[in-house]
């Protein structure tokens, strides 16, 4: 496995978050950059009666 | 043997991940299968076709698991297993984890850079979401109108943000790199880009010259459309134009909107630092009456960009002397009858500067192509090779629901080897490997034991010649495998013009 410059002060001044493909995390923390891996997950769809009914009530 | 589906509802995986994460559920003890998918009609029928009970109501938001283990015991550990390396519970994401950009102390935290390789539908947003909190966003994701992508470009804008992409494939920030793209030494030179592999390529040829990045700001590969107008261009040069560090811009696009192209020109003529630009497959009258220094293949940018900065021509890689010397010594290997090309690209840029050069640079040879173009033919079917064929492996008609070969190159030998078994008559095939920390880590053995096999299989020579696009701080370790490659028969160039002329050379040679 070839060095990575973990030391890059550059590096330091970016502090990431992965919304996505998991390998994209994993290459981040892979170069020593602070990320955090957002558990994210498409909204529930909910059909159009039900919709308006949350918003007359909320 | 026991073998049971789960099915998690409304649970929605990227494709890489499913490969990953089915890699590593294999290897677990007592399984012997692991299919791991979202319940698209095709993998459902596939699964069932592999004896699994599916349920009739699973649908395209369901993620399947089938496992085939020696016990039940074994097949609910490895489900766990598969469903806590999806949960991150093993990757370091520590104690908290969160499912909304909405539930993060962004003061108190300091992210400042969000990425996204999320479905198109969700992308603005999740992009607006970020820019609010004060990040740059870096997007992967495909799949958005051109007008939500202005939408999201000028509220970046507006907002002093960068946003790169959507179809973002390659960047690097601060020394960070993102996407598909290589770890640059830090430099004085700043790209903007269009183009993924092909800022790629500018990139590792200045580095090649002894040189490195500031940054590489990708836009994606739509911003120079009518519609987009190069906002993300411009905001990339108005970036380098106030930093300090960066000394010279380069400019890297495939052929876009002529106006359009001509806009950002002249807004980069309002540079007080140096600018080159390529618009591949571009003429000289575009530059006609700008100050920014016009060039005409990637290679060529990454030079210019280094003369300037260093007030002496820059070279590196064969000189087309060396090139025409290893035509002549391939020329006398060839079995009667073999006088084909292909080539097969990962990087869509190196697909086009090819065809670009073969087709204006040789003389009654007929190409053909998957890129829709005005200077080749367009395959019937991208699946199945014609004569003379020039395949951009990384076109939606093979990445539709798909991995990218980028991060999977077994994908690209698949294909190439099929097509080399099918037809005898190939003398010379084009090929690139691609570096970076989120890409296939090890593609060289892989690809060299396919070669083999196909060489071994028609009994001729094939003459592989290979362009490596990456840095010697990419993990692909390319210092140790350029010699492996050359050293098993590959011809590996300095750059994928390099390539493109040693197959010119060979293609007419192979004409008399």
């Amino acid at each position: 496995m070839i060095k990575v410059d973990n030391n890059d002060p550059r590096k330091k001044t970016v502090k990431v978050i992965n919304i996505g493909l998991q390998p994209f995390y994993d290459e981040i923390v892979f170069q020593g950059v602070p990320a955090l891996q957002l558990n994210w997950r498409p909204p529930v769809k909910q059909s159009k009666e039900v919709q308006d009914m949350l918003d007359m009530f909320l | 043997m026991y073998k049971e589906l789960f099915i998690v509802r409304n649970r929605y995986v990227d494709s890489v991940s499913l490969m990953n994460v089915q890699a590593r559920a294999m290897d677990e003890g007592g399984v012997h299968l692991a299919e791991v998918q979202m319940g698209t009609p095709i993998n459902i029928h596939v699964l069932k076709e592999m004896g699994f009970d599916v349920p009739s109501d699973a649908e395209l938001s369901d993620l399947l698991i089938g496992v085939e283990a020696e016990d039940a015991a074994a097949c609910e550990r490895c489900r766990q297993l598969i469903m806590d390396l999806l949960d991150h519970k093993e990757v370091g994401g520590g104690d908290e984890t969160y499912s909304s950009l909405d539930e993060i102390d962004f003061e108190a935290t300091g992210y400042n850079l969000v990425q996204i390789s999320i479905p198109g539908e969700y992308v603005v947003e999740e992009t607006k979401k970020a820019v609010d909190k004060g990040c740059d966003v870096y997007i992967f994701s495909a799949d958005i109108s051109l007008e939500e992508e202005l939408e999201i470009k000028e509220y970046g804008r507006d907002h002093h943000k960068l946003i790169m992409g959507p179809d973002c494939g390659v960047a690097q920030l601060n020394g960070v790199c993102l996407g598909a793209g290589s770890i640059y030494n830090y430099g004085p030179i700043g790209i903007v880009a269009a183009s993924g592999s092909g800022s790629q390529e500018v990139g590792a040829v200045i580095e090649r010259c002894g040189f490195g990045l500031t940054n590489l700001i990708g836009t994606g590969g739509r911003d120079l459309s009518k519609v987009v107008g190069g906002t993300a261009m411009m905001e990339g040069i108005k970036r380098y134009e106030v930093d300090p560090e960066t000394k010279v811009i380069v400019l890297v696009s495939m052929l876009a909107d002529r106006g359009v192209m001509d806009k950002v020109l002249s807004f980069a003529d309002g540079c007080s630092k140096p600018v080159v630009a390529i618009f591949l497959g571009s003429d000289e009258k575009l530059f006609e009456g700008h100050k920014v220094h016009g060039t005409f293949s990637l290679e060529e940018a990454g030079l210019k960009a280094v003369e300037l900065l260093t007030g002496k021509p820059a070279k590196q890689g064969y000189s087309d002397d060396e090139l025409e010397a290893i035509a002549a010594e391939e020329l006398k290997k060839y079995a009667p009858g073999q006088n084909l090309y292909r080539g097969y690209f990962m990087g869509g840029t190196f697909a086009e500067e090819t065809l670009v050069y073969l087709t204006t640079h040789t003389d009654g040879i007929e190409f053909w192509s998957n890129r829709k173009n005005d200077y080749v033919k367009k395959l019937p079917d991208s699946f199945k090779s014609v004569g003379n064929t020039i395949l951009d492996l990384g076109d939606t008609d093979f990445t539709t629901g798909a991995v990218h070969p980028v991060f999977d190159n077994t994908i690209r030998d698949r294909r190439m080897i099929k097509d080399l078994e099918e037809c005898g008559d190939v003398a010379v095939v084009m090929i690139d490997f691609i570096g970076g920390p989120g890409l296939d880590f090890d593609p060289f053995e892989k690809t060299v034991k396919a070669f083999k096999d196909a060489e071994a299989r028609t009994g001729r020579h094939i003459t592989v010649i290979a362009n490596i696009v990456g840095t010697y701080e990419d993990p692909q370790d390319f210092k140790t495998y350029v010699p492996y490659l050359r050293e098993n028969g590959m011809i590996v160039t300095g750059s994928n013009m390099q390539s493109a002329k040693l197959a010119r050379m060979i293609m007419e040679g192979l004409k008399k």
